[in-house]
């Protein structure tokens, strides 16, 4: 076995555990997220099962969303009308929380229940 | 050298790319390209998937298109056609404008007024169209009831005309847009060789074929109420289930909850014990005009209505005593894990 095919097997052994290891934290474990996401694209990802407060300052304005209990709800907006503060929690479902004049979209992902169907009439 | 060091780096990319599908699948279809834009228009959220070749340039367009309907019928736009309309007391109106127009004076003169594009003066005055709530008083409704009457829409179909019996009449397409929106995205879909597609406008949901694997699409119905779950999923193919509820847009005033499906004959928010109805049409404008319609009917009139058009749609209604209402043509493809009472058609 030559040095440069050693090289290869073990750049490969390495790189496969760092795949399996970012698989068995963030891959198919069942785990529900909340996603937020600015003009349709994701700004950032935290899983429900883990209590914080997340500041979201974006070009739009602030908000702030509360991650308590298994759910996200948004507790801040200086957005005009701040009806995303009244919207309901989100859960895990397939429900959302938008706040329009901030272009900003508060999801979950990965329930079982969003699992078992491709979108909400509402 | 140089090709051993790149190797890991293609295995990674192999074995991520296998990360991210969501389950394994042997269809050919479903392997193929598809494509998704999430935007904002016409006050929502909307998100617009297709699925085959050609996916990219179809969301793309249908983009392009929601915005360009959003520019044109926006009342709050002074430059919008609408705008014009309302501000010159009539104008001409364009292809779209024709086809929301001849919808909507059918639907009036079908639901006997229930759905009324000229309700626009009486939004204005609860605020729903600018998000400055208020209750108006008596003789503000009563003076702005009076100009709610599309009877008196002056509209020729051949030259796209329309003129007002009444001064300062003022329209308003909200009740339809986002169903002829979706219908024209689907059209968009179907002209760029799509067999399958999804979209949902702000909740107004319509799909273009099945799934890509040939199985129906599951559409769950949200609950009205704050358990942010669902009162059931129904299940279609080429087909559009348009909700409307008091939960969508409302404000609170000396703790009572005013929501903004006006009732035209009264000009106050509709309440007769209906707190959600969905329609399930293959016409994404009428299903959106419908839902409006039957839920400021109630739920007797509802039903009576959807008896007499039995072949055209199905409905799906919940009243605030939790009693949940499914007409037979979706019965056996609507589940719940609420009991619900199946509405028969007359034979």
């Amino acid at each position: 076995m030559k040095k440069k095919d050693l090289i290869l097997i073990v750049s490969i052994l390495a790189v496969a555990a760092v795949l399996g290891i970012g698989f068995l934290l963030f891959g198919r474990s069942g785990q529900t997220y909340v996603t937020a996401s600015v003009d349709g694209k994701e700004i950032g990802r935290w899983p429900l099962a883990k209590d914080r407060e997340i500041d979201l300052d974006t070009d739009y304005g602030h908000n702030h969303l509360s991650i308590s209990g298994g759910e996200a709800k948004m507790t801040e907006a200086d957005c005009p009308d701040g009806l995303c503060k009244y919207q309901d929690a989100v859960k895990g479902g397939d429900n959302l929380i938008i706040c329009l004049p901030h272009h900003l979209v508060i999801e979950a992902s990965g329930g079982a229940e969003q699992a078992d169907t491709d979108t909400v009439a509402k | 050298m140089k090709r051993h060091a790149l190797a890991p780096l293609l295995l990674a990319a192999a074995l991520l790319a296998g990360c991210g599908q969501s389950a394994p699948s042997s269809s050919p279809a479903a392997e193929e390209e598809n494509a998704t834009a999430d935007f904002f228009a016409m006050d929502t959220y909307m998100s617009v998937s297709a699925f085959g070749e050609g996916s990219q340039e179809a969301v793309t367009e249908a983009e392009a298109e929601v915005h360009r309907l959003d520019a044109l019928l926006s009342t709050g736009e002074a430059a919008s056609e609408v705008g014009k309309i309302n501000a010159d007391g009539g104008g001409t109106l364009s292809e779209d404008g024709q086809r929301l127009m001849e919808a909507s004076l059918q639907l009036y003169e079908e639901t006997g007024g229930c759905f009324d594009i000229s309700i626009y003066p009486v939004m204005k005055l609860w605020g729903f169209t600018d998000q400055n709530y208020r209750v108006p008083s008596e003789e503000e409704l009563r003076g702005a009831l009076e100009l709610v009457d599309a009877s008196a829409v002056r509209f020729d179909a051949a030259s796209g005309e329309v003129s007002f019996e009444k001064a300062g009449m003022q329209i308003d397409f909200g009740g339809i847009a986002k169903g002829y929106a979706s219908s024209r995205i689907v059209e968009i879909f179907q002209e760029k060789g799509i067999a399958h597609g999804l979209v949902n406008l702000g909740g107004n949901v319509q799909a273009l074929g099945t799934k890509p694997d040939g199985s129906d699409w599951r559409i769950g119905i949200q609950r009205p109420d704050e358990t942010g779950g669902m009162l059931g999923v129904v299940s279609i193919h080429d087909c559009a289930v348009i909700t409307s509820g008091g939960y969508e847009r409302y404000f609170e005033e000396n703790g009572k909850t005013y929501h903004h499906i006006i009732d035209p004959a009264d000009g106050f928010p509709s309440e007769n014990g209906l707190v959600s109805v969905s329609i399930i049409c293959a016409d994404g404008m009428r299903a959106d005009g419908l839902s409006t319609s039957l839920f400021v009917m109630g739920r007797e009139k509802a039903l009576d209505y959807w008896k007499a058009h039995s072949s055209e749609f199905d409905a799906v209604l919940l009243e605030e005593d939790g009693s949940l209402w499914v007409t037979a043509g979706i019965a056996d493809r609507f589940t719940s894990d609420l009991e619900f009472t199946v509405v028969k058609a007359p034979d």
